[in-house]
């Protein structure tokens, strides 16, 4: 079953990635298809996994990263119809599906039955505002390179591959919403959870709790400034594509 | 039947020329008509369009056929044989089906990947077909022919690429905006080619045209055609922040717009980006004004050289699309060849199982002493005889339709044994009228 899973994604994401280099756009059914099915299997797999309460390990962590990661490729592209993001998104999915399966380590779980919510939910959250930001890093890539393209007065055929500025824009824009709000969320949970194991907010170990503020405050100024100074286009993207690279290795000094 | 090709293009026939073949496709129906008055000519389909004039046709004789079609064309056209055969090309069976292939998928177009010509073949033979002028062998040629086109479209993209400058704009502003619904244009200056990229934009969704002129008379003019509102000059600071797409071709010596002017409305845009084409010589647009972050400036030359680009691109998608050709024409011709040599088998073995009844016919009143074992003997005999002879032959014939063929044509097997194959019958595939 899993086999099947991963091999769906395989199919997927070279599909996507052909698509994304050649500029061609007979497959698109072949890589969506693909998808879905390995989507679908993955769906129940997960579903069924939450409901046996299958052992806690790095293993559902990661796949369900994964999950999360396709599933918000899947709703850009029924509101876009563009399969660039895909080139990012499925290739990625797979990986960590696939990491996943091959390692499922264990995770320390919380001692109490509220300890155990908390720091479900923060990780959760974490997850969902983690996936975002990957495909936020995506999206701000994809835009610098078309804006280059653009400047640039002699475009090559990679101007037809990428979406316009404006759906790169808007795409920015909003997975940036939510990535900032389950990231402000998953904080919350986590300083709870912190309060109740530790009877502090916050951790004393500034190594652990100092990245993520940053990060926090970078992805936080980056909104603001979207909201207020209209920040658009190229800056934000650059903003946000330094903010996932502090992200990720917050996240490692975080774990 | 075999098929011969007889035409001229835009490649080796002046304009001059190809006006004076040209076929109005009103009354194809009634040219076919009169084509087919020329003997030689078993199916008969005509190719008229602005670039070419091609006759398509299957005939069993080729010298035969090649004159009906020259005939008709000095009968019917204003031209003389001298002119007529500078310029007329003649391709028969492999040649001709390459042709066509190349034809249909817009390879041998004036401007390569263009999408008319599909429309075109299709609408000829439609016309020959329903006029009953196509038979069983253009059904083939052309259903292959259209499949072929399909083929190549999908599978290189060609076509896909603008290849004009007002297409070009268009295309660059949509990268940048997406979709163009609602997007503000301003034109600068009254220019043949400004119009033509402002009804570009227009007709992909642009909207809330505005006309700026030195003389306001031009503007409210041009904004009349345009269904736009003409400005002065004056308040151009104003609806520059409103623009999205700016086509500057104003004949002004010096630029109309220079970079703080730009970079004054992206201020007030407030982060959204603004397309600048500049299509007037001297330029309009100081070309810093691309420095600006979301300023995109794009001038004349840029747009040419974007069209010469991709027009190379397409030259160079048609020359891979060429490696598909060929292998489609091999796959058909060795198909059409299987085929008519099964027909040609068959009919042999008719020919002579006829014969031979025939003449047992004949000998057997002559021999009243014979019983009925005797009667049963002859008939085994010449049976066996009959096979005995053709065996050989037919082994090496479809050893030649494996590829082996050492110079030896269906016709000339036919001619041999005195064997016509009867083309008539109604196409076996469905009518090849594939949507796109």
């Amino acid at each position: 079953m899993v086999a099947i899973l991963i091999g769906c994604y395989l199919v997927s994401a070279f599909t996507h990635l052909y698509l994304l280099c050649t500029g061609r756009s007979a497959g698109v059914l072949y890589a969506l298809g693909a998808l879905l099915l390995g989507f679908t299997l993955h769906t129940l797999m997960l579903g069924a996994s939450f409901v046996s309460g299958a052992p806690p390990g790095w293993g559902p962590w990661l796949s369900g990263m994964a999950w999360v990661i396709l599933l918000m490729y899947l709703l850009v592209y029924a509101r876009y119809r563009d399969i660039a993001l895909g080139g990012f998104a499925v290739p990625a999915a797979f990986v960590l599906k696939g990491y996943a399966s091959a390692f499922p380590g264990v995770w320390g779980a919380g001692s109490s039955a509220v300890e155990g919510y908390l720091l479900k939910g923060h990780a959760v959250l974490a997850l969902l505002s983690s996936a975002a930001f990957f495909l936020l890093f995506a999206s701000a890539l994809m835009y610098l390179v078309q804006s280059g393209q653009l400047k640039s007065r002699r475009p090559n055929a990679w101007l037809h591959r990428l979406p316009s500025l404006d759906i790169l824009d808007d795409l920015n824009h909003k997975i940036l919403y939510f990535g900032f709000a389950f990231l402000t969320a998953s904080l919350l949970l986590g300083s709870m959870w912190a309060k109740s194991r530790h009877g502090a907010y916050w951790s004393l170990d500034p190594v652990r709790t100092l990245p993520l503020l940053f990060i926090w405050g970078a992805y936080g100024v980056l909104l603001v400034c979207r909201l207020t100074r209209s920040w658009k286009g190229k800056r934000s993207a650059v903003v946000a594509m330094l903010a996932f690279v502090g992200a990720l290795l917050a996240l490692v000094v975080h774990l | 039947m075999p098929v011969i090709l007889a035409g001229v293009s835009h490649h080796n026939t002046p304009l001059s020329v190809r006006e004076r073949l040209y076929f109005p496709e009103r009354r194809m129906g009634e040219w076919l008509d009169r084509l087919a008055d020329y003997r030689g000519l078993e199916e008969r389909l005509i190719l008229s369009t602005c670039n070419r004039v091609e006759v398509y046709s299957a005939a069993a004789d080729f010298e035969r056929g090649l004159d009906a079609i020259h005939r008709f064309f000095l009968d019917s056209r204003d031209i003389a044989a001298r002119e007529l055969d500078a310029h007329l090309y003649v391709h028969r069976e492999a040649e001709a089906t390459r042709h066509l292939f190349a034809v249909a998928s817009s390879l041998d177009s004036m401007v390569v990947g263009e999408p008319q010509i599909l429309g075109q073949v299709k609408e000829a033979y439609r016309v020959a077909h329903a006029s009953g002028h196509a038979g069983k062998t253009l059904a083939q040629l052309f259903s292959r022919a259209f499949r072929v086109a399909k083929k190549i479209r999908e599978q290189t993209a060609i076509g896909e690429t603008p290849v004009s400058v007002s297409s070009v704009a268009v295309d660059l502003a949509k990268r940048i905006f997406g979709s163009l619904s609602g997007k503000k244009v301003l034109l600068l200056g009254a220019g043949e080619m400004a119009e033509a990229a402002a009804r570009h934009l227009k007709a992909s969704g642009a909207d809330a045209l505005r006309v700026a002129n030195r003389t306001l008379a031009r503007a409210q003019e041009l904004a009349a055609r345009l269904d736009g509102r003409a400005m002065s000059f004056g308040s151009l600071g104003e609806a520059l922040i409103d623009a999205d797409v700016v086509i500057a071709s104003t004949a002004a010596p010096a630029f109309v717009l220079d970079k703080s002017d730009v970079a004054a409305a992206l201020e007030r845009r407030r982060g959204a980006p603004v397309f600048l084409i500049d299509i007037s010589v001297p330029r309009n647009v100081a070309p810093d004004v691309n420095e600006l972050e979301d300023a995109y400036l794009y001038d004349l030359d840029d747009l040419q050289s974007v069209v010469a680009d991709n027009l190379r691109g397409r030259e160079e998608v048609a020359r891979s699309a060429l490696a598909i050709i060929e292998s489609e024409v091999r796959t058909y011709l060795a198909r059409k060849e299987a085929e008519d040599l099964r027909n040609t088998l068959a009919a042999i073995r008719s020919l002579a199982e006829t014969m031979r009844r025939s003449e047992v016919e004949k000998t057997l009143p002559r021999l009243p002493e014979l019983g009925q074992s005797g009667r049963g003997a002859l008939d085994a005999m010449t049976k066996a005889l009959v096979n005995k002879l053709l065996h050989h032959p037919f082994a090496a014939l479809r050893r030649m339709s494996e590829g082996d063929a050492d110079g030896i044509s269906v016709e000339s097997i036919q001619k041999l044994f005195g064997v016509e194959i009867e083309s008539r019958e109604p196409p076996p595939d469905a009518p090849p009228d594939e949507s796109d």
